[in-house]
This record gives C-alpha cells, sequence and structure tokens, in this order.
C-alpha cells in the first residue's frame, strides 16, 4: 500500500484549511479594519496614541509586562435596563403603565419613583422586552430609555465598562493582550489610575504605593542623582525611606514614556459591536439613594413584598 | 536503560578507515542534537530565575536585562527553539537518513543548517535579553533572528528531502509520514506567522490571531506530528494494518483539528473565531482517545522489553493533555481557567512532559546506534528520568491547582488583586521545585550528550592518527 499522496494532500488539505480560516480570513477581515464611530457622541475611534505613549508601549514590550498582564476585557452577560426620564404630562396613565410593568409598585414607591426622576423601573431583562416597555411609556408623553450594561467578573471588578472589542487594539503593534493574569488587566489603566506620577512611583517601588504587591520594581528604568539642596523638578515624590536618602529619584525617558502610555489605556467608549449605553445619571443604579421600598422596583426579587 | 550492542546492519558499508563506521552525516546530526541539549540547559536555568522571582520581586530587580518579563521570554524560546525545533529535527533527518544508505550525499548541509539555526537562536535570545523581544507569546524571537533560523531550518529540510529522495526501501512506515508533515508543517507557519508579524505586520488585533493561530500550530500540531512519531518508531507497538490505519486516522485528525486550536475563547474578536477554535478543541479528543487506544495495543510481549520509560510515558501525557483541553473546552471550565497558572501548567504537560519525554526517549536510544558507542554515562539516564518524572509533577500539579484556586478568585470581586496573588504563591512554592529538579535532570542530559560528543570527537581523531602516523600493524588503543 503507498498512502504517499492521499497522506500528502491530507495534510496540505489541513494545514491549506486552518491557513485559510486564521490567517487569510482575519488578514482581510481584521487587517482592514477601519476606525469606527462611537455610539451616541458620535466621536472618531480609536485615535491613535500619541506618540510619547506608543514609545511607552515599546518599553511595556520590551521589558514582558504582558506576561503577567492581560489588556483583555471579558464580559459575560449584559444586563437590560430601562429608565423613566422624564414623567410627561399624563400621570395617570404613567401610573398604569408602571403598574403593569411591575405588579409590586405601591403607590408609595411610585411617588418615590415619580419624584426622583431618572429612575430605573425595570430592571434585567431582555433587550426586547426592554424595548417594548420603553414605547408603552413614551405612549403616555413620558420619556424612557433602554440601559444597556455589560456585566462579569472583570466588569465587576472594575477592570472595563464593556468587553475589549478588536477596534480597540487598532493602531497598536505589537497587540499585546495577554495570556497571563499575575496582576490585574490593564485595558482601562488609565481610566482607572490617570496620574502619570502615581504610575511612576509605581513602577520604582509598587510596594511602596500597592501594600503587599508582588510586583517586581522596575528601577533600571530610573536613575538616581544626588539630591541638591533644592529637589530637582523631576524627582518622584516618593515617601520617606523608599530611596537611598541623599539621593533623589529622576525617571529615565522611558519610565516618561511608560507611565504615559500607561495612563492613556482606556477602550470603553461605547460601540455599537459593544452594546453599552451610559446611563443618564449616576442615580440609575437605583439602591444608593432609594426610598425604603426600593427593593420592591425589581421585577426579579420575590422575596421583597 | 541499556542500550543493547549496535546492531551493524545499521551501518552497512563500512566507510573507508574501518575505525570509523557511522556515516557521514552522523557528526553535523549530533552537533544539531548537542546544541539542543545546550539550550535545553540555557531554557530551564532562565525558567528557575523567571521562577523565583515570584518568590522575592527584587531578586536580580536592578538589571534590566535579567527583567522577569526577559528571562521569561528566553526561558519559553531556548525551549521551543534552542531545544524542541532542532531536536525534533534531528529525530526526523535521522529517520529518513537510516531508510537509505549508509552514503548519503551532501552531509555538510546538515552542518550549515545547525550553524544558521544555533546561531540564529543566540541571536535572537541575546536580542530578548536587550529588551528586543516580539511581544508575541511562543514567538518572541525578535524580527532579525528571523532569517538565521529560517535558512536553518529550509537546509535542514532540504536535506530531509534528499535522504528521503535516496531512500532504498520504497514504502513509508507510518512514523515516517508524521516526520515529514513535521518538516513542512514548521517552515510554513513559521514563515507565515513571521512574515505577517515581522515584515509586512497586519493592522491591529489581527496580528494576535496570527499569533495564536501560529502557537496552537506549533505546540499541538507540530509537537504533536514530532512526538507521536517518535512513539511510532519507538514504542514496540503492535504492527498490522489495523495499527497501521489508527496511526493514519491519528495523523489526520491531529492536523485536521489541531491546526485551528488556540484561540483564546474571550478574544476581542468576531465570535466565530473563538467559537470554531473551541469545537475543534473539543474534537481533539479524538486523536487523544485514538493514541490511548494504539498505546493499550501495545504488543504485550514485548512489554518487558527494554523500553525506555521516557517513551512509556510520553504517550500517557499526551493523551492527559488532550483529554484536559478537550474536556476542558467542552465544558467551558476555560472561563475560570483562562488567565491563571493552569495555561503554564498545560504547556508544561505538552511541551516538556509529552513532546520533551518523547525526544529523550528517542534521543537515549537512537544516538548510541547511530554513533555506535554506549552512553558514557548509562546511570545519569535514569537520574534524568526520575528527575523529570518528579519535576513534573511537582510543577505541573500545584499550578493546576493554583490555575483553579486563581481562577475562581479572579471571579470573585471581593478578594482584591493582592489576595489572589498571596494566595497563589503559596501554589508557586512547590512549582519551583519542579522546576529546580526539571533544571537538574536537564543538565544530566546536556553531561551524557556532551560526553558522547567528547568520545566521538576522540575516537575520530585517533582512528586519524591510526590511520596516517602509525600505519596498519602499529598498535594505537581506541
Ligand atoms: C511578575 C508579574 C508582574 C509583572 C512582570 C508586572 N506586573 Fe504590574 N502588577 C503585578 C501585580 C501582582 C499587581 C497588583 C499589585 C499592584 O498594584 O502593585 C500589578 C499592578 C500593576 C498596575 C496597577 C494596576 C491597578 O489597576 O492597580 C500597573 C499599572 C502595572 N502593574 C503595570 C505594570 C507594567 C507597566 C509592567 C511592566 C513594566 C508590569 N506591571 C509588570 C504583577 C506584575
Amino acid at each position: 500500500m503507498n498512502y504517499g499522496p492521499l497522506i500528502f494532500l491530507a495534510a496540505l488539505f489541513a494545514l491549506s484549511g486552518s491557513w485559510l480560516g486564521f490567517v487569510v480570513t482575519p488578514s482581510f477581515q481584521l487587517g482592514t479594519l477601519q476606525q469606527t464611530n462611537t455610539v451616541g457622541a458620535g466621536l472618531t475611534y480609536p485615535l491613535a496614541r500619541p506618540g510619547l505613549a506608543q514609545q511607552g508601549l515599546q518599553v511595556y514590550r520590551a521589558n514582558g509586562c504582558v506576561y503577567c498582564h492581560s489588556q483583555m476585557v471579558t464580559q459575560e452577560r449584559t444586563l437590560c435596563e430601562v429608565v423613566l426620564t422624564e414623567a410627561g404630562t399624563n400621570t395617570t396613565a404613567l401610573v398604569a403603565a408602571l403598574h403593569k410593568l411591575n405588579p409590586n409598585y405601591n403607590q408609595e414607591a411610585l411617588d418615590a419613583v415619580l419624584k426622583s426622576l431618572p429612575k430605573t423601573v425595570v430592571f434585567n431583562t431582555t433587550k426586547t422586552k426592554a424595548d417594548a416597555a420603553v414605547k408603552e411609556l413614551t405612549q403616555t408623553t413620558a420619556k424612557a430609555q433602554v440601559v444597556i450594561t455589560p456585566a462579569g467578573p472583570d466588569i465587576a471588578r472594575g477592570w472595563g465598562k464593556r468587553r475589549s472589542v478588536a477596534e480597540d487594539y487598532l493602531y497598536d503593534y505589537p497587540t499585546l493582550p495577554g495570556a497571563q493574569r499575575v496582576g490585574p488587566d490593564l485595558a482601562n489603566a488609565g481610566a482607572r489610575l490617570p496620574d502619570v506620577n502615581w504610575h511612576l512611583r509605581h513602577l520604582y517601588a509598587p510596594a511602596a504605593e500597592v501594600k503587599g504587591s508582588t510586583m517586581p520594581p522596575y528601577r533600571f528604568l530610573f536613575e538616581l542623582r544626588k539630591a541638591g539642596l533644592t529637589p530637582s523638578t523631576q524627582a518622584l515624590q516618593l515617601s520617606p525611606g523608599i530611596a537611598p536618602s541623599g539621593w533623589e529619584v529622576v525617571p529615565r525617558p522611558e519610565a516618561v514614556a511608560l507611565a504615559t502610555y500607561l495612563a492613556s489605556l482606556r477602550a470603553d467608549a461605547p460601540l455599537y459591536s459593544t452594546p453599552l449605553s451610559s446611563a443618564p445619571t449616576a442615580s440609575a443604579s437605583a439602591d444608593t439613594n432609594a426610598p425604603a421600598g426600593g427593593a420592591n422596583l425589581s421585577t426579579n426579587a420575590p422575596a421583597a413584598k | 536503560m541499556s542500550q543493547k550492542q549496535p546492531s551493524p546492519s545499521r551501518a552497512e558499508a563500512p566507510l573507508p578507515g574501518g575505525a570509523l563506521d557511522t556515516p557521514a552525516w552522523a557528526f553535523p546530526l549530533l552537533l544539531l542534537l548537542a546544541g539542543a541539549a545546550f539550550w535545553l540547559v540555557v531554557s530551564s536555568g532562565f525558567s528557575l530565575i523567571a521562577s523565583i522571582k515570584f518568590h522575592s520581586a527584587n531578586f536580580l530587580a536592578d538589571c534590566a536585562e535579567l527583567t522577569y518579563g526577559r528571562v521569561r521570554a528566553v526561558g519559553t524560546n531556548a525551549f521551543l527553539y534552542g531545544f524542541c525545533v532542532p531536536a525534533g529535527t534531528a529525530f526526523g533527518l535521522w529517520q529518513f537518513a537510516r531508510l537509505g544508505r549508509s552514503r548519503l550525499p551532501l552531509p555538510g548541509l546538515i552542518a550549515v543548517g545547525t550553524g544558521f539555526w544555533h546561531v540564529g537562536v543566540a541571536t535572537g535570545l541575546l536580542g530578548i535579553l536587550r529588551g528586543d523581544l516580539s511581544g508575541f507569546e511562543n514567538l518572541e524571537m525578535p524580527g532579525y533572528a528571523v532569517p538565521l533560523l529560517f535558512l536553518g531550518i529550509v537546509v535542514l529540510g532540504l536535506w530531509g528531502c534528499l535522504a528521503l529522495h535516496e531512500r532504498q526501501q520504497t514504502v513509508l512506515e507510518a512514523s515516517h509520514w508524521y516526520s515529514l508533515a513535521a518538516l513542512f508543517w514548521f517552515p510554513w507557519i513559521f514563515s507565515t506567522a513571521s512574515l505577517l508579524l515581522f515584515t509586512f505586520p497586519l493592522r491591529g488585533i489581527a496580528q494576535s490571531v496570527i499569533a495564536w493561530w501560529y502557537s496552537g500550530n506549533l505546540l499541538i500540531v507540530w509537537m504533536g506530528l514530532v512526538g507521536l512519531g517518535a512513539l511510532l518508531a519507538l514504542l514496540p507497538l503492535a504492527t498490522g494494518s489495523r495499527q497501521r490505519h489508527l496511526a493514519l486516522f491519528i495523523f489526520w485528525t491531529l492536523l485536521l483539528f489541531g491546526s485551528w486550536v488556540g484561540i483564546p475563547s474571550a478574544a476581542p474578536l468576531p465570535a466565530w473565531m473563538p467559537v470554531t477554535s473551541r469545537v475543534f478543541t473539543v474534537l481533539l479528543l479524538v486523536p487523544a482517545c485514538a493514541v490511548a487506544v494504539l498505546l493499550v495495543g501495545s504488543n504485550s510481549k514485548e512489554r518487558d522489553l527494554e523500553v525506555p520509560p521516557f517513551l512509556r510515558f510520553a504517550g500517557g501525557f499526551f493523551v492527559l493533555y488532550g483529554l484536559i483541553v478537550s474536556i476542558g473546552a467542552f465544558l467551558h471550565l476555560d472561563t475560570v481557567t483562562q488567565f491563571t497558572w493552569f495555561k503554564p501548567a498545560l504547556e508544561m504537560l505538552g511541551g516538556y512532559g509529552f513532546f520533551g519525554f518523547a525526544i529523550f526517549g528517542a534521543i537515549y536510544s537512537v544516538l548510541p546506534k547511530l554513533l555506535t558507542l554506549e552512553w558514557p554515562y548509562q546511570k545519569l539516564i535514569r537520574a534524568h528520568f526520575y528527575l523529570a518524572l518528579a519535576g513534573l509533577l511537582f510543577a505541573t500539579v500545584p499550578w493546576f491547582a493554583g490555575g483553579v484556586v486563581q481562577g475562581l478568585d479572579w471571579r470573585n470581586p471581593n478578594v482584591s488583586v493582592v489576595e489572589v496573588s498571596a494566595r497563589a504563591l503559596k501554589f508557586l512554592r512547590p512549582a519551583t521545585l519542579g522546576e529546580f529538579l526539571i533544571a537538574l535532570g536537564n543538565v544530566l542530559f546536556l553531561v551524557n550528550v556532551g560526553a558522547a560528543l567528547f568520545c566521538y570527537i576522540r575516537r575520530a581523531v585517533m582512528g586519524f592518527i591510526a590511520r596516517t602516523i602509525a600505519p596498519a600493524g602499529v598498535g594505537v588503543k581506541l
């Protein structure tokens, strides 16, 4: 039996299959990706990082930060809510509609809702149901909108507002989504920690900024200079005992670039590919300043009576 | 394991000179392997340093060259490109060469390929230490090292084709298909990835897709082909048309399914990509089970024969790896284990447990026949095996367990980041011990290969002296 040609063809077929699927197709589908517009504000997204931050990306690559930090926020669900923003003129119809949407509403709770608009009136529903609810509410001349919030463990940790999407990486070379998280995800590091100086101090001595931090220090990105009578303007404002006494710590250009890059990291623009709408105002999350009957507002809170 | 006396049939026609009855291609092949053994030790040394850094963040922290990221990248790349690729290629070349006459044309090609390859590895690793790592996992080699590596592997592959062309036996065994496919697979994925990542880099996240595709193909398909090829060639498996068909089935399913594996399910990509990748990952169950069937069916009568224990375990680790990967993908366990220590555990199980063991077993049993000499330190082979096995257990078991704990912790927003990393640290202690044992075992391997190289060279030199300076009749002890 001579399987030779058959084996050769089989191997060629297998290899070209995955090559077409995972090399050629992504090259066209993703490699030609263009900027898009954010939902709502319609801003161009993403913008190329400023030059210094781009240099910082290279410092990040060169020192292998990617082995401990991902830049890829995951998301498991989207929560849909309906927020009533304006009561309109026809209060009786509105009250009837609200009652229909949520039989648990008693008079007291309804009053509370109408007094502190905007207010979430339907929780944890699907997009179709939310759209139907909005339609019903707007028929009463009131104004309401659907609020979509991505959810999942990463988002609960505050690592981002939505999952990462292809657009977020458009201008990066190399792209560094990362595969392991020894430390936190950094896709939105700049949104959480916008202060370049914090990043510099943290890079010099992570454990001095975050108690118990196991991140290695990057002292080689800094220079020790004999402290003069007046501290240099570039020197880090470290807490006492961190730098050797009599010396001041001045970031090298790489450190400044890296810190600028870290502060530039933010991937939370609402895009069509990731449904996400910013809540009308802070009170949309209901529970903080909710009245006594607040829990009743939840459609799926059977415990609340 | 002790080696039986080299069978004379393997090197039929004694070469001119009489004393040297090894083919001319044996020496360059030995150099290729010796380089691989050297990089293996380098790799485990650097991985050990990287591992120690977790216990003391200040360890070697003031030197840019030795920062965690670079040290770790040198560790993995010295393993993949320094050890795995040349050792696997050497095994393939040996397989083709022994099909033919002992005098094969152009043995110098192996030397040239070996030179390019190992210089390329050295360039790349030094580049990584300088901070030129590419940022793509499992392909951190800087762009300027790639042409050397590519040239090296192409020249080696060319010689492999030559040897195959010169073969005397026309029908190829199962293990030859595996080696042949591997010989083509690597240059193909390597050139595709380096062209699209370094020469004409794609835009945005498409880069990561290429890098994931490349990693999956290297770690699953290429390693699978080479490692299983070694098992098929050297284990006393039952032979028969059923086994032949099974081997063909494994070959095909591994290529067909394995080449799509590797895109993480959370990847920021259009949904079809991670979904496709997951489906094919689940399907890896098929070749894994088929390998299990093949191994169980191995000839029981011959079981008692001296089979290098490395080879026996390698097959088991392949099956285990396949089961964990495919069942994990089926049950969506990756929502917990992604981004955790589970990943290095899997990579070590596949890379060192399966591939490394298979190649160690192959080298330990093939090299003496090739060089017609005994291993200089027989006892160290056994010691290497136990160190490697213990090291593998100490490293992977805590990593697997720690990965699950860490994954559950990451899912719970009430556990702070510092707590997560503190808890993971407990698992890293035994893992560092495991990496230490592995490094020690690798040193023993290098000692044996180095000593074999020394013996071979000494014998060649003595033979040369015997022939030129002291003509026949004057006794020169070899
Ligand atoms: C060995 C693993 C490791 C490496 C390498 C590492 N980090 Fe970290 N990083 C951590 C850990 C653990 C934390 C959490 C504790 C802390 O905040 O210091 C952290 C935290 C951070 C934070 C704070 C994030 C937040 O949300 O609080 C930033 C920013 C950061 N690292 C940047 C970097 C950069 C830049 C590099 C490369 C120069 C780097 N890290 C390399 C482990 C690492």
